[in-house]
C-alpha cells in the first residue's frame, strides 16, 4: 500500500467521485410530478406582475391591449367586451362548467319554512329551463344537485328526487298541509287563520340573473298565492342580513367549492356555523350522512355518505339547486399550456403561474395578471384568506401534498411520499399516524434549507395560533414530530379519508426559523419585514400599493426544469462582440487537461444555433469564447459545459446563462466623412462663387 | 365691526362648521345599510369566532355612543383610525396617496383654468362672433360629458387601439429607478387623466371669466380707457381683466379648497393611486374609517378656503365687515 502510485490513484478516484457526486446533486437535474395533465415542472416565467386596476372595465381594456394575460375575475356577460381580441386572435378563451352553484336558499328556522312540504311546493315553482335560457341567455346548464358540475366526477349523486315545475301541483300540496286560498287570493296561514306573511326574498343587484331568478320566483309565488317581500338590494345590505344574522326568508344564493366536496358538510351541518350554515338547515338523518362523508375513513365511505346526502338534501330542500353557470376564462393568445380551475377563477391559478409559458419564447418571458384589488395582508397565516392574497400565497408557498388540477388525486410534492397507519389517541379511539418523506433538495427562498423541523412547526404554530383558516383542519392533531432530518409525523384524533388533504395539502408550509419569534401571526405582516418567503416557485419581489405585485421566478424551485435558465446571469452583448469563459480543472494537485469544455448556444425554441469549443493550457486552465459575430440579433440561452473522461463515469460541469445579443449599430463613419467633405466643398463653392460675383 | 372682530366671527363659525360636519360624518356612515364586517364575512364565509374578532378589532362592538366620543377625540388628534380593509392607520394611506392626486388634479385644475380664463377671455372680447360661439359650445360640451364615459373613450382610442398611452397606473410595471426616467413615466401617465380632467373642467372657468369680462368690458371707466384712446389690448387686460378676476378668485380658491378629494371618477377609469379612488374603494368596501378621516380633511380643506376667501374679502372690502 506504500505504493505512491496506487496512493495518487487512490486519491485521484476518490476527488473524482466527489466532483460528480457535486455534479449530479446540482439542483438542475429535476424529475417532473406526473400528472393528468402532463409532466410538471416550471417555472417558464422569470417575473409575474400582479397589476391592479381600478375598474373591471380597464382591467378589459388591458386584457384587449395586450396590458395583461389573465385577468382575475370574468364573467359571461363581459363577452361582447373582448369580442375585438377574439376576432382578432390575440385573445382564446378556455370554457368549461362552472363547479359551484346557484339557487335559493330556504331560512329553514323561520316558518312556515320550517315545513319540508311547504319548501318542497316551491321547488314545484321553480322553471329551470327558463332561468338558463332567459337569465342566463343560455350561457349555463341546469342542475338538481349539489355538486352535479363535471369536474366532481364521481362525488356527483346519481339519485335525487326532482320537482318538476307545477305550479298546480304546488298549489295542491300547499293545500294539503292547510295553506288554503283566502277570498283575495293569498294563502291562509293554518296557524293563525289569517292572511300568512309575507315572505322575504332577498337577491343581489349585482348580478342581473339573480334578480331574474328572485323575480320569476315571486310571480310564481303571486300566482299560487304566497304573499312575498322581494328585496332587492347590493351585497353590503344582503350581507348582514343572510351571513351574520340570517335575518331573511329566501336568498338567491350562490356558491364554488374546490375540489374536496367534504366543504357539504359546512354547509348543511347542524353544528356549522350559522354563517357558513345559513340555512340555519338541522337534520339528524342529513348530519349523519355528512357525517359519513367528511369523517368517513375510506373513499367509499365518502362516495357513500356524500351520495346519500345529496339525496336527502334533495328531498328536504333547504336549497334548491338552480344552475350553473358557463364559466369561461379569457386569456392572451401568447399563452400556452393555460390551466383551467373552474373553481378557482378559470384560468388565473397557480398551476397556470407555474406550468405555463409563451409559445414563442420557453423561459423567461413576464406574465401579466389583472387584479382588480389590492392584496390585504399578503401573509400564509392571515386570519382570512383573501383571494387576492391566496393568489399571491399560493405562488409563493408550497404544502405537503399537491391535488391533481382535474383528478384531484394527491401528487407528490414537498413530501416525496407518505404513509398512513392507524394510531390509537392517549385517551383511547381511533387514529391515524401520517408519516410525510419530505424532498431534500428544497430550500427556502433566502437560501436556508427546509426540514422536517419546518413542517411540524407549521402544524404546530397554526393550531397554537388558532389560526382561523387552518384550525377546522388541524382540530384533530394530537402530536406531531420529526423522524430524521426528512421525514415529519402528523397524529391524529381522526381517521378521516380527507386527512391527509386537511394537514398535507390544506396547510401551507412556512419557515421556522422566521415565524418561531413571531407572537401574532395573525396581525404580523411578513412584507414589512422582507419575510414573505416561502419555498414556492416563485420569490416576493416588490408591492406599490395600488400599482402592482412583482414575484420574479424561484432559480431553486425543486419542480424546475433541468433545461430552465431562470435566475441565471444574462450576458448582453452586441452583435460581434466576444465573451471567454474559464475554467481551472485539478484533481488533487493533477491538472486534468484531456477534458472539453464547450459553450452552445440555443434558440429561445430549444434548437442549437452554434456551438464553440474550448481550448486547455498545461495547468488544466480550459478557456472558451463565445463569438457573437454569426450569431443574430435575440435572446438566446447558453450552455457551458466541461466534461472529462477521468473516471469510468467521467467528471463535469455545467452553467447556464441567458445571452442577449443586440443589433450592432450602423457604422456611420463614412456618412460623417462624406458629409463633411460635401459641406467643405459647398463652403468653398461659396466662398469662390462670392469672389467671382461681380461687385464683391 | 374691526377687523379683528370680523376674523374671529369667522373663524368660530368655520370650527362650529368643521364639528358639525364631524358629527354628520359619523352618523352619515352608521345610517348606512350594511355592515363592513358582512362584507368580509360573505367573502370569505368566516366563522363566528373570526366575525367576533373583527368586530373588536374595528371597535364596533362598542356602543354607538362610546364610538361617537372616541372618534371625535381620536380626530382632533389627527389620528383616524385604522382602514377596515388596509389595516393601516388612514393617515398612512391618505399621505401615501396624496402626492399622486395633487400632482394630477394640482395639474389638471392649474391648465383648466389658464386654458379656460384665456378661452373666456378671447370670446368675451370678441362677443357673438365664431370664436365666442365656439368657445361656449365647447366649453357646454366639455362640461356636459360624463368624465367616465370620456375616460373610457380615451382609454379605448388612445391606449387599446392606437397603444400611444398606458391605460393604468401612475407608473409603468415595474416602475423605473433612474430619477429622471420616473418623472417622465409619470407624465406619460397623466397623460390621458389630465387630459380626461381639463375637458371637463376648463368649460366652467371659461364661461365664468367670459361673463365676467363682458359684464366688465361694459363699465363707464373701460369706454373711458377706449376713449383716452388706449389700445385694445392695454383696455383688455389692464383696465377689463384686472375687475373681471375677482369672481376667478373665489372661483379658484374653492378649486384648491376641493383638491383633495381627487378626480374620483377619474382616477378609479384610469386607476390612478389618488384619493379619489381611495374614497370609491372604500365606499365600496364600506370602509368608515377611511371615509371619515377623508372627508373630515376635505371638509377642513373646504371650509379653511372659504375662511380665507372671506378673510380676503373682509380685507379688500370694508363694507363686508361692516355688516
Amino acid at each position: 500500500m506504500n505504493n505512491p502510485r496506487l496512493i495518487l490513484r487512490g486519491k485521484f478516484l476518490l476527488i473524482a467521485a466527489t466532483l460528480l457526486l457535486s455534479f449530479l446533486l446540482q439542483p438542475m437535474a429535476t424529475a417532473a410530478v406526473s400528472s393528468s395533465i402532463g409532466p410538471l415542472e416550471g417555472p417558464y416565467f422569470k417575473e409575474i406582475r400582479f397589476k391592479i386596476y381600478a375598474s373591471s372595465e380597464a382591467e378589459v381594456a388591458g386584457l384587449l391591449s395586450g396590458d395583461v394575460d389573465i385577468m382575475d375575475f370574468f364573467e359571461a356577460e363581459q363577452i361582447p367586451d373582448i369580442q375585438p381580441g377574439l376576432t382578432a386572435g390575440t385573445i382564446e378563451t378556455a370554457q368549461s362548467a362552472e363547479q359551484g352553484m346557484w339557487g335559493y336558499s330556504f331560512q329553514c328556522e323561520r316558518y312556515p319554512l320550517t315545513l319540508t312540504k311547504f319548501r318542497q311546493a316551491i321547488a314545484h315553482l321553480v322553471d329551470k329551463e327558463k332561468y338558463v335560457r332567459e337569465g342566463l341567455q343560455g350561457l349555463g346548464y341546469v342542475i338538481e344537485t349539489f355538486i352535479e358540475s363535471p369536474g366532481y366526477g364521481p362525488w356527483a349523486a346519481t339519485e335525487y328526487v326532482t320537482f318538476e315545475f307545477n305550479p298546480t301541483l304546488a298549489g295542491e300540496i300547499l293545500d294539503g298541509i292547510g295553506f288554503v286560498k283566502g277570498s283575495d287570493g293569498k294563502r291562509i296561514d293554518p296557524e293563525t287563520g289569517e292572511t300568512m306573511r309575507p315572505l322575504t326574498i332577498i337577491a343581489r343587484t349585482e348580478h342581473p340573473h339573480r334578480i331574474y331568478a328572485a323575480r320569476e320566483l315571486a310571480a310564481q309565488m303571486d300566482i299560487v298565492g304566497i304573499p312575498y317581500d322581494l328585496q332587492e338590494v347590493p351585497r353590503s345590505v344582503a350581507s348582514p342580513l343572510v351571513f351574520l344574522e340570517q335575518n331573511y326568508d329566501i336568498y338567491t344564493s350562490g356558491w364554488g367549492g374546490g375540489p374536496d366536496v367534504d366543504w357539504l358538510w359546512d354547509i348543511f351541518h347542524s353544528t356549522s356555523p350559522p354563517s357558513q350554515n345559513y340555512q340555519m338547515f338541522k337534520n339528524a338523518t342529513v348530519d349523519a350522512a355528512l357525517n359519513r362523508l367528511k369523517f368517513g375513513s375510506t373513499y367509499e365511505e365518502c362516495l357513500e355518505g356524500a351520495h346519500e346526502a345529496q339525496y336527502l338534501l334533495s328531498e328536504q330542500v333547504p336549497f334548491i339547486p338552480l344552475y350553473a353557470k358557463a364559466y369561461l376564462s379569457p386569456y392572451n393568445a401568447r399563452l400556452k399550456n393555460v390551466v383551467d380551475l373552474p373553481w378557482w377563477s378559470g384560468v388565473t391559478n397557480a398551476f397556470t403561474m407555474t406550468f405555463a409559458t409563451d409559445k414563442t419564447q420557453k423561459y423567461g418571458s413576464v406574465l401579466n395578471v389583472g387584479w382588480t384589488s389590492d392584496p390585504q395582508q399578503p401573509s400564509p397565516m392571515y386570519e382570512i384568506n383573501w383571494w387576492w392574497d391566496s393568489m399571491l400565497n399560493n405562488v409563493i408557498y408550497d404544502s405537503l401534498i399537491q391535488l391533481d388540477p382535474t383528478t384531484f388525486e394527491e401528487l407528490p410534492w414537498l413530501a416525496e411520499s407518505w404513509t398512513t397507519e392507524p394510531w390509537t389517541p392517549p385517551g383511547g379511539g381511533s387514529g391515524l399516524k401520517l408519516s410525510f418523506n419530505l424532498r431534500d433538495d428544497v430550500t427556502w427562498h433566502d437560501g436556508k434549507p427546509f426540514t422536517a423541523e419546518d413542517v411540524v412547526f407549521t402544524w404546530t404554530y397554526a393550531k397554537e395560533q388558532e389560526n382561523p383558516v387552518y384550525i377546522s383542519y388541524l382540530k384533530g392533531l394530537q402530536n406531531a414530530e420529526t423522524a430524521g432530518t426528512y421525514t415529519a409525523v402528523a397524529y391524529l384524533n381522526t381517521t378521516s379519508f380527507w386527512a391527509l388533504h386537511w394537514v398535507g395539502a390544506n396547510v401551507p408550509m412556512i419557515p421556522k426559523h422566521i415565524w418561531e419569534n413571531i407572537e401574532d401571526s395573525v396581525r404580523y405582516q411578513p412584507i414589512a419585514d422582507g419575510n414573505l418567503i416561502g419555498t414556492g416557485p416563485y420569490k416576493f419581489k416588490e408591492y406599490k400599493p395600488g400599482e402592482y405585485v412583482l414575484v420574479e421566478a424561484n432559480p431553486k424551485w425543486f419542480l424546475k426544469p433541468a433545461d430552465s435558465t431562470l435566475g441565471y446571469t444574462t450576458y448582453t452583448l452586441t452583435q460581434g462582440d466576444t465573451k471567454p469563459f474559464t475554467k481551472k480543472v485539478t484533481v488533487g494537485d493533477d491538472a486534468i487537461t484531456n477534458g472539453t469544455y464547450t459553450a452552445t448556444v440555443m434558440s429561445a425554441a430549444g434548437a442549437t444555433v452554434k456551438t464553440f469549443t474550448g481550448t486547455a493550457a498545461a495547468d488544466g486552465t480550459y478557456t472558451v469564447t463565445l463569438d457573437t459575430a454569426t450569431i443574430n440579433p435575440g435572446t438566446y440561452t447558453v450552455t457551458v459545459e466541461f466534461t472529462a473522461p477521468v473516471t469510468a463515469v467521467g467528471i463535469g460541469s455545467r452553467d447556464d446563462y441567458n445571452l442577449v445579443v443586440e443589433e450592432k449599430p450602423p457604422d456611420y463613419t463614412m456618412y460623417y466623412a462624406g458629409l463633411v467633405v460635401v459641406v467643405v466643398l459647398v463652403a468653398v463653392g461659396y466662398v469662390v462663387m462670392r469672389r467671382r460675383a461681380p461687385g464683391a | 365691526m374691526g377687523l379683528l372682530s370680523y376674523v374671529a366671527k369667522r373663524a368660530a363659525f368655520a370650527v362650529v362648521t368643521i364639528l358639525i360636519i364631524m358629527t354628520m360624518n359619523f352618523v352619515i356612515f352608521r345610517m348606512m345599510p350594511g355592515n363592513p364586517v358582512a362584507m368580509i364575512a360573505d367573502m370569505v364565509r368566516l366563522r363566528p369566532e373570526q366575525v367576533a374578532r373583527l368586530y373588536e378589532l374595528f371597535g364596533l362592538d362598542k356602543p354607538l355612543w362610546d364610538q361617537y366620543v372616541q372618534y371625535m377625540v381620536q380626530s382632533l388628534r389627527g389620528f383616524y383610525g385604522y382602514s377596515y380593509y388596509s389595516q393601516r392607520p388612514i393617515a398612512e394611506d391618505i399621505m401615501v396617496r396624496l402626492p399622486n392626486t395633487l400632482l394630477l388634479v394640482g395639474t389638471a385644475t392649474v391648465l383648466s383654468i389658464v386654458i379656460g380664463m384665456v378661452i373666456g377671455i378671447l370670446a368675451a372680447a370678441r362677443r357673438g362672433s365664431l370664436v365666442d360661439v365656439t368657445a361656449i359650445s365647447f366649453g357646454f360640451l366639455g362640461n356636459s360629458v360624463p368624465v367616465f364615459w370620456l375616460g373610457l373613450i380615451l382609454l379605448l382610442v388612445f391606449g387599446v387601439d392606437l397603444k400611444w398611452f398606458p391605460i393604468r397606473g401612475t407608473t409603468s410595471v415595474p416602475a423605473p429607478t433612474d430619477p429622471l426616467a420616473l418623472v417622465l413615466d409619470i407624465m406619460w401617465h397623466m397623460t390621458l387623466p389630465t387630459f380626461a380632467l381639463v375637458i371637463i373642467l376648463f368649460g366652467g372657468y371659461a364661461l365664468i371669466m367670459r361673463a365676467a369680462m363682458i359684464d366688465v368690458l361694459t363699465e363707464d371707466y373701460i369706454q373711458l380707457a377706449r376713449a383716452k384712446g388706449l389700445d385694445e389690448r392695454t383696455v383688455l387686460y389692464k383696465h377689463a381683466l384686472r375687475n373681471a378676476m375677482l369672481p376667478m378668485v373665489t372661483v379658484i380658491a374653492l378649486a384648491f379648497g376641493f383638491l383633495l378629494s381627487g378626480a374620483l371618477l377619474t382616477e378609479t377609469v384610469f386607476s390612478w393611486y389618488g384619493l379619489g379612488r381611495y374614497i370609491w374603494d372604500a365606499i365600496l368596501k364600506q370602509d368608515y374609517p377611511a371615509l371619515q378621516g377623508i372627508f373630515f380633511i376635505i371638509s377642513v380643506m373646504v371650509v379653511a378656503a372659504n375662511l380665507i376667501a372671506d378673510l380676503v374679502y373682509g380685507f379688500l372690502d370694508p363694507r363686508i365687515r361692516q355688516e
